[in-house]
């Protein structure tokens, strides 16, 4: 019989070395000196050779649907948006509002919002920040105020459904009975009305900062936003494939196909239609530091289910809520939102989903408001601060590469107290609509 | 300083500069020709392809017109890519 050695606290040997590698990986990763998915990766083989898991064990471990999903909007998205129909939406749309920045700040943060929901945030940044600088610079003002709002918009939008921000992916990969339909009834009401707030409070606060003339207005009426368009016949197979794909992610859960596939087959038939020449540059486009990034944390989060210390934690985390739902909700909610304003998410939520799968093993039967509430903070944290989100990131490196500095506390000032008004708002909608 | 000096090819291309604004040169061009639209488009992606967002932006106008806002670190580059594709049919260096 295997002899296991336990310490004061219950743990064995493995769980404490699986801890160990855990908070040396969590910490190498938050201090941003070794690229993350390096550092991920490493992780994982340590967990597999200290046979913390098996290489079998660890790879019925990764999340597969996940990976799946990612892979297939990221190639979509690479396709569609060589079309320029990004820059044609922004233009039309500052058009229409007859070019005044601060129905502008709206549009683009509403465009930016609602492509975020069915697009990687990321990707929805670098399409939109170009064109921001290209308006912007005709209206002859300052970029800084449309692109930290667009920052604030693509976090929040990205929530709206499953597939919109990898939070989402996970919760919704991992949990069967959460489908893209459920994502989209009990979170896109709450993320629009937030997005309400966040630009009303937005325009309110960049009110003053935008002197134009009627004759920088006039420049704006007079673009041809049609020119944008680069390929037109592509740009229709693309908007197709993607109002398919969408369509057959709301139906995923009658068809009985998972939204991986949907994703996967959706890209795939973009490629057939676009023709072979996009083949190479769109898997070269896909973010494979991200997927592998996925893979390592999958991997590093299975030495702590395996072992048992998500378990203990689980049970820890009951007796300090008393097991109460409502308790157990707004710890989620709160902790996850303060943990994504400074860390990176994607580990977060991966370690939180097995917490909670715990938590309903150890007796919360009620497990929806749960993830509801993991789902809102961790995704709506990343605009607290501006290393809380991957896009925050990538627009503050590229404004900065143009000229246009947006300061750790700049963004903060605007950020932060953004970010707690939509958690209380959160909180008090996952009250009333789940705990009342 | 050396001053840059180009000469404008008539045949396809009205060129217009702006130098009043504070942050760059404007540039507005009457296109005569669809092959001449077609070299723009080709300067266009030339720019448009690097990671560099605001050196060099380009507008479609009406009318044939369009219209660039170059920043002045990268004036001289944008004359050589209007060199390259034969917008610009001249362009020297003066004193």
């Amino acid at each position: 019989m295997k002899y296991i050695k336990r310490d004061d606290f219950g743990l064995m040997n493995e769980a404490i070395i699986a801890i160990i590698i855990f908070l040396l990986t969590y910490g190498l990763i938050i201090s941003e000196k070794i690229h993350r998915t390096i550092i991920a990766m490493l992780g994982a083989a340590l967990m597999i050779v200290f046979k913390i898991v098996t290489q079998e064990t660890a790879l019925q471990h990764i999340d597969f649907n996940t990976i799946g999903l990612l892979i297939g909007m990221m190639v979509m998205v690479s396709i569609t948006g060589e079309t320029g129909v990004f820059k044609f939406v922004a233009i039309w749309s500052a058009k229409k509002v007859k070019g005044r920045p601060i129905a502008i700040l709206l549009v683009l943060s509403l465009i930016t919002g609602i492509g975020s929901a069915f697009l990687d945030n990321v990707t929805t940044v670098l399409l939109m920040v170009p064109v921001t600088f290209s308006i912007t610079r005709q209206l002859n003002i300052s970029p800084i105020p449309f692109l930290i709002s667009e920052i604030l918009m693509s976090n929040i939008g990205g929530t709206a459904t499953m597939i919109g921000d990898p939070p989402n992916i996970m919760i919704g990969s991992a949990v069967p009975e959460l489908t893209f339909m459920r994502f989209i009834t009990n979170l896109t009401p709450i993320i629009l009305i937030i997005m309400v707030v966040t630009v009303l409070l937005l325009m309110l606060i960049y009110r003053k900062e935008f002197k134009t003339s009627d004759e920088t207005r006039k420049r704006i009426m007079s673009l041809n936003e049609k020119d944008e368009i680069t390929d037109k016949l592509l740009m229709i197979k693309s908007l197709t494939m993607m109002g398919l794909t969408i369509i057959g992610f709301f139906l995923h859960e009658w068809i009985h196909v998972d939204t991986a596939t949907v994703a996967l087959a959706g890209a795939f038939i973009l490629l057939l239609l676009s023709g072979e020449s996009y083949l190479e540059s769109a898997l070269g486009k896909v973010e494979w530091t991200t997927i592998f990034f996925f893979v390592g944390l999958f991997v590093l989060v299975s030495g702590l289910v395996e072992t048992g210390v998500i378990e203990k934690i689980a049970s820890y985390a009951i007796e300090l809520t008393g097991g109460h739902v409502t308790s157990s909700s707004f710890l989620i909610l709160w902790l996850s939102a303060i943990a994504s304003a400074f860390i990176d998410n994607i580990p977060f939520v991966a370690t939180m989903i097995p917490l909670i799968q715990q938590m309903g093993h150890l007796g919360i039967h009620n497990l929806e408001p749960l993830w509801w509430s993991l789902s809102l903070g961790a995704c709506l944290g990343g605009n607290g601060t501006l290393i809380g989100a991957s896009a925050n990131l990538v627009v503050a490196g590229l404004a900065g590469k143009e000229g246009y500095k947006i300061t750790f506390v700049k963004y903060l000032f605007i950020g932060f107290p953004l970010m707690l008004i939509s958690i209380l708002i959160s909180m008090a909608y996952i009250y009333l609509r789940y705990l009342l | 300083m050396e001053k840059i000096r180009y000469e404008m090819n008539e045949n396809v291309v009205i060129i217009n500069e702006n130098h009043e604004r504070e942050d760059g040169i404007e540039l507005t061009f009457k296109i005569k020709n669809d092959a001449a639209i077609k070299r723009l488009h080709e300067v266009r992606n030339f720019f448009e392809r690097d990671k560099v967002y605001t050196d060099v932006l380009f507008y479609t106008l009406e009318d044939k017109k369009f219209q660039i806002i170059v920043r002045d670190d990268s004036y001289a580059v944008l004359l050589a890519a209007l060199f390259r594709w034969q917008l610009v049919k001249k362009l020297e260096w003066i004193d």
